[in-house]
């Protein structure tokens, strides 16, 4: 298993409240503060889906806020992304991610640290 | 006597699909695969370096239960928790202090740690080890070489000091004689040609320091579609696969508390030369502490093109041969 492998699985797409959601697990092996997450774009059928808010660990909110956070990313939970576009149950999407979260004690040079980058596509129904 | 056994980290796989501990120890314990583990602090528990009463109570008695012997707890420097501004000491101190306690409430003699710490937050990090007597030890793997700063500057320190509480995870993948067939795999999975795949291995078969080499390397995949991905993956192998040999680190030697025993491809007979060369090497300085498998190859190998568990088998297996084990071999 790579760390890109298992990222979305093939249940990673659930509505609620008429908007969809998507279930990403971490590409790396151990956990991480959620304040390394950096970046999470998604494309539903091919267009770029905006974000509402991301959620793991007792933290919910946007994206930009995660810097702030003192919560973790465990390895076993999922994050859970918020997408601004509507879904209903049943119905297949083509999702495309791209993932990137630091690794806080890795420094590709010095003061640089290592940001891991996943990219995942999966034909997912809304459950 | 040498103690064999395997680090879980080995079992990333399983953890990353939800594995627990104690579940995972019965599993190496069943396998043979023991008597020595090793844990890492923010991959087995939730919340770590917070552990539950009832889930420390669980692994105590599991380890008890299977006859298995917890050797290292791998703990880390979030340094970068916020990008852009590393933790000053003081808050560093207070991320990592609290592993090492953990450690010792949950059995571990001894930590890993990655090496570089600072020398202000190491000299902090030492005081508070020997304290608690916990053994800090800082791993040196790949394309470390013994002369590296922080190996010296801790190799000082513990002279300085004397202390028995501070000293080195010897990592076999310091003598890699070749690149790990896995590697290819990954590489060409993410859409390298063959000429790319062989670059990158005329790279790193290239004479001199690492830096350049794998400067060679990432010239390889510079504008390829899936750079961002072939970046990291060719420059985190290839700097992990060093090229000394152990009589280069006979100095340092008397200064290893814990071993691992590296692999990357699923034919375990690759590591038979280098892994044999660092068990006797240890063996002659007297090493008593343990050397645990460890298989990386879930980094580059897809779930259906490895079994962890199946090659961490065979390794431990092939450790026990070469160390002259028999007991272990047939376990």
């Amino acid at each position: 298993m790579t760390m890109t492998e298992g990222i979305l699985h093939s249940d990673a797409v659930s509505v609620r409240a008429g908007r969809l959601h998507l279930a990403v697990h971490l590409p790396w092996y151990r956990s991480l503060p959620v304040s390394c997450l950096e970046a999470v774009e998604v494309t539903v059928d091919g267009a770029r889906a905006p974000l509402r808010s991301v959620s793991t660990g007792g933290f919910t909110g946007p994206l930009a806020d995660a810097v702030g956070s003192a919560a973790w990313w465990d390895l076993r939970d999922a994050l859970d992304v918020a997408l601004d576009v509507p879904a209903a149950f049943g119905v297949t999407h083509q999702v495309g991610l791209a993932l990137a979260v630091r690794i806080p004690y890795i420094q590709q040079a010095p003061g640089v640290p290592l940001v891991q980058r996943a990219t995942a596509q999966i034909e997912g129904t809304v459950r | 006597m040498t103690q064999l056994g395997m680090t879980l980290f080995s079992l990333t796989p399983q953890w990353r699909e939800g594995a627990d501990a104690v579940g995972l120890l019965e599993q190496v314990a069943a396998a043979g695969c023991g008597p020595a583990v090793e844990l890492i602090g923010h991959q087995a528990w939730r919340g770590f370096p917070t552990v539950a009463t009832e889930d420390e109570r669980a692994f105590r008695g599991a380890v008890e239960r299977l006859d298995l012997v917890p050797v290292a707890l791998g703990v880390y420097t979030d340094l970068f928790r916020h990008p852009g501004r590393p933790r000053t000491v003081e808050q560093a101190f207070d991320d990592v202090a609290p592993q090492l306690a953990a450690a010792a409430r949950l059995g571990f003699p001894t930590v890993r740690a990655t090496l570089g710490m600072e020398p202000q937050l190491l000299h902090r990090i030492a005081a508070e080890a020997e304290r608690i007597g916990v053994v800090l030890t800082f791993e040196v793997q790949g394309a470390t070489s013994p002369d590296a700063p922080a190996v010296v500057e801790l190799a000082d320190l513990q002279q300085r000091t004397g202390s028995p509480f501070l000293g080195l995870t010897i990592d076999f993948s310091l003598t890699t004689p070749a690149l790990p067939a896995a590697l290819g795999t990954a590489l060409r999975r993410l859409g390298l040609p063959a000429p790319g795949v062989r670059a990158v291995h005329e790279a790193w078969d290239q004479d001199g320091p690492i830096g350049p080499r794998i400067g060679a390397a990432l010239a390889v995949v510079a504008g390829h579609p899936r750079e961002a991905e072939l970046v990291p993956l060719v420059a985190g192998v290839l700097g992990r696969c060093g090229r000394t040999a152990p009589g280069e680190w006979s100095e340092l030697l008397p200064l290893v508390r814990h071993a691992h025993a590296k692999l990357w491809d699923t034919d375990v007979e690759a590591v038979r030369g280098p892994h044999g060369e660092w068990l006797r090497a240890l063996s002659a300085v007297g090493y008593q502490g343990a050397v645990l498998s460890e298989w990386g190859g879930h980094e580059l190998l897809e779930r259906d093109e490895a079994d962890a568990m199946a090659v961490s088998v065979a390794h431990v297996a092939l450790l026990a041969e070469l160390a002259g084990d028999r007991t272990a071999a047939t376990a």
